[in-house]
């Protein structure tokens, strides 16, 4: 009988050697994979407007000294941006034009400020999107979803007005339109 | 081996996923920066050619029943001799300059006489926090005053007056008797103008 085992385990064995040699090639698999982050990017760079004497210089007795108004509300500017997530938004804030030479306190009938609306507006895929922010708010404007989109941001200005339409001191006045695109978190 | 193999695989790629999520997406800001300016300006209203401004205070009779210069225009005041104008400045300390000149009436005046009327010439301003007067005695000719207001001029109507008062001759002896004659150039005479320039 243990002739018949032993004898039957060596062909098992024979059997099992000639399967093995029988395989050939080995075959295996690498997967790759990324991500692409949200992201918001301004491919241009930060616009400067000089609009000049902002003052009226001559016509109606009255409206000399005081704010041109179209000096302010004429001016449009051109950022160029783009988003590459379907929840990406856009917000603006405007900050007030104000006198950078005249530190005190302006005199009663005077004033050291210029405040304004600023708007920016931008063609998406999905259509025309606004937003707007005045100088007298304290915060941005609400974020509006731009989504994926690759164009011109258009600047504009409208409201411009001088604190109580006062006298305009004399001197150098800065301010400035922030316009913020925020992708998908 | 090949299990082993995936499963490495796979552990790398999930670190490789959390690398690129760590770097988190920011905002992205542009910015429109406005800047612009306001010259300092002092301008006549209503507007005017030249941007000037002019009239004439007419005194009347310069002299008195004795001949010399009239005791009513002698005064530190002289009730109507005056005449106000609208400014607008728009810096915060405009500069003034103050001058006149001698009336005459073109005679040659004998001993005894004058045709020489020395006068001070006065400048009130309204200024946006009380008021301030500059004045100049024709008398020596001296040099203009000059000066800078403390506050900024006010943005009101009439803010600048100008008047005349203490009308003399001889160096305020009033001694002589004027001679015949009109005095001043805008009445046909000689001197008798106040220049005033208000400057930002």
């Amino acid at each position: 009988m243990n002739r018949l085992a032993t004898g039957a385990i060596a062909l098992l064995a024979v059997a099992v050697s000639n399967m093995a040699s029988a395989a050939g090639s080995v075959m295996g698999s690498v997967g790759i994979d990324g991500t692409v982050a949200d992201r918001c990017v301004f491919t241009s760079t930060n616009v400067v407007l000089n609009i000049g004497e902002m003052i009226n210089t001559s016509g109606p007795s009255g409206s000399i000294g005081l704010l041109d108004p179209s000096r302010v509300n004429s001016q449009t500017a051109v950022l160029s941006g783009l988003c590459n997530g379907t929840s990406a938004t856009m917000s603006v804030r405007a900050f007030p034009m104000l006198n950078t030479s005249f530190a005190a306190t302006p005199p009663s009938g005077f004033s050291k400020r210029v405040d304004f609306t600023a708007t920016a507006q931008v063609q998406t895929n999905s259509g025309v999107v606004s937003v707007s922010n005045d100088t007298v708010s304290a915060a941005a404007s609400v974020p509006q979803t731009v989504g994926v989109f690759a164009n011109d941001i258009d600047v504009s200005f409208s409201n411009a007005a001088a604190v109580n339409n006062a006298l305009l001191i004399a001197g150098s006045y800065e301010g400035s339109v922030v316009v913020t695109l925020s992708p998908s978190t | 081996m090949s299990m082993k193999f995936a499963i490495t695989a796979g552990v790398f790629a999930g670190a490789l996923a959390m690398l690129t999520g760590a770097a988190l997406a920011a905002d992205a800001t542009g910015s429109v920066s406005v800047t612009g300016f306001v010259n300092g300006k002092c301008t006549v209203q209503p507007p005017s050619e030249g941007n000037n401004f002019s009239g004439t205070i007419p005194l009347g009779a310069l002299d008195g029943t004795n001949g010399h210069i009239s005791s009513t225009l002698t005064g530190s005041t002289i009730s109507g001799a005056s005449l106000s104008f609208t400014v607008v400045c728009n810096s915060s300390a405009p500069s003034i300059t103050l001058s006149a000149t001698q009336m005459g009436d073109s005679v040659a005046a004998p001993t005894g006489y004058t045709s020489a009327v020395d006068y001070t010439a006065r400048l009130d301003l309204a200024e946006t926090t009380g008021s301030e007067a500059f004045t100049y005695a024709t008398a020596g000719s001296p040099p203009a005053t000059a000066g800078a207001l403390a506050n900024p001029l006010s943005g009101g109507t009439n803010n600048v007056t100008v008047s005349v008062n203490s009308l003399n001759t001889d160096g305020g002896a009033n001694t002589s008797i004027l001679t015949a004659g009109n005095y001043g150039s805008a009445a046909g005479g000689t001197g008798g103008i106040i220049s005033v320039t208000i400057a930002p």
